[in-house]
């Protein structure tokens, strides 16, 4: 019986310390005799009054603005911080655009003069066949060289070297170089 | 024919200021800050928050509620909320101290009392009470303050706190257990 109501007790002690209920006649005499009881409801006391000091010390009207300026302080970093990583994924993807474009492009460039007639430059990786020149005689190679120093759309001052110049071996060796 | 006598308006239900706070209406944010700002300070105070850090923690539980309202829902008490924020925030400024439990026992924490006497008796029983509230594991502790400080019943607690009303209830007699030892 007494422990039923050393529980009813516990459990109300935070209300009736609150000011929401209190305490019967039967249940303040138990409080009075019982040291169990007592003891808790000391606890329950002191810790209603503990930081109250610190509790009364916040000023609510510079605390407001401080929450309302941090809030908004919060938005705007969180805003920047979303525009710098996407600017960074942006470069880093404008960037891979370049490297992947560059790799790709395996023949020579074509680059466009001043005067706008666009001139052919040879690309790094670009080789010529200089193992079949080699038994070209020097009216063919002279006849190579003007084409490959004439710009593109410029017709070679000479007749340039065609295929059909060239005997089988010279031919065949053309081909197998071009086949790597 | 004179009418009943003007009572003064209600205050808003801490839902209204939410949903006004949502709308743009800064005043609204105000009052709640004034509202639960107290209630707040005290538990951090009693749950073992350096005195230093008290304001700073209260701001910093305030900026995170009003930056993620959409987390709140609406059937569990906007102080409960608050209070589980606040929790979360020790916790994390434990684990940065190691573990280490910051207990403030600084005059400033104790209750002003008129008579002299009184208020030595009470600052000696408070001061047991923090240095005892220190030695609690941290849910033990913060059931405690959340039941006979903040007044919550169990399922209030166990909301806040992300546990059980029977565990609770089991923490909340293990604290007083302990506290009465150490305490009376």
């Amino acid at each position: 019986m007494t422990m039923d109501l050393c529980d009813i007790l516990s459990d109300k002690m935070p209300r009736v310390a609150n000011g929401e209920l209190e305490w019967t006649a039967k249940e303040a005499a138990h409080l009075a005799g019982c040291r169990e009881c007592a003891a808790e409801w000391r606890l329950t006391e002191q810790a209603r009054r503990l930081g109250d000091r610190v509790a009364a010390a916040i000023d609510p009207v510079q605390l407001s603005a401080g929450v309302l300026a941090g809030v908004v302080a919060r938005r705007r970093r969180d805003r920047w911080s979303r525009g710098a990583w996407f600017t960074t994924l942006a470069a880093a993807a404008a960037i891979a655009i370049v490297v992947w474009t560059g790799r790709n492009q395996g023949g020579p460039s074509v680059a466009v003069g001043p005067d706008s007639n666009p001139t052919v430059t040879p690309a790094a990786g670009f080789h010529l066949p200089l193992a079949e020149l080699e038994s070209l005689d020097s009216d063919q190679l002279q006849a190579v060289l003007d084409g490959l120093d004439a710009p593109v759309g410029e017709v070679a001052p000479g007749p340039a070297p065609s295929f059909g110049d060239l005997d089988d071996h010279q031919l065949e060796r053309v081909l197998r170089s071009l086949e790597g | 024919m004179t009418g009943p006598a003007a009572s003064p308006p209600p205050a808003p239900a801490d839902a209204d200021l939410v949903r006004a706070y949502r709308a743009g209406e800064e005043r609204a944010a105000t009052i709640l800050v004034t509202r639960h700002a107290g209630p707040l300070a005290r538990f951090l105070a009693g749950a073992g928050a350096d005195s230093g850090d008290v304001d700073d923690l209260v701001q910093e539980t305030f900026i995170r509620a009003f930056r993620s309202l959409d987390g709140w829902r609406g059937e569990a008490a906007f102080r409960s909320w608050l209070l589980s924020i606040a929790s979360n925030l020790l916790k994390d400024q434990f684990r940065k101290n190691r573990g280490r439990t910051i207990v403030a026992i600084e005059d400033s924490d104790l209750p002003a009392a008129d008579d002299p006497e009184t208020a030595l008796d009470a600052t000696e029983a408070e001061r047991r009470l923090v240095a005892g509230l220190a030695t609690l594991p941290r849910l033990q502790r913060e059931v405690f303050l959340l039941r006979a400080q903040q007044g919550m019943d169990y399922e209030t607690i166990a909301r806040t706190l992300d546990t059980t009303a029977g565990a609770a209830r089991v923490h909340y007699h293990h604290a007083v257990k302990r506290l009465k030892e150490l305490v009376a």
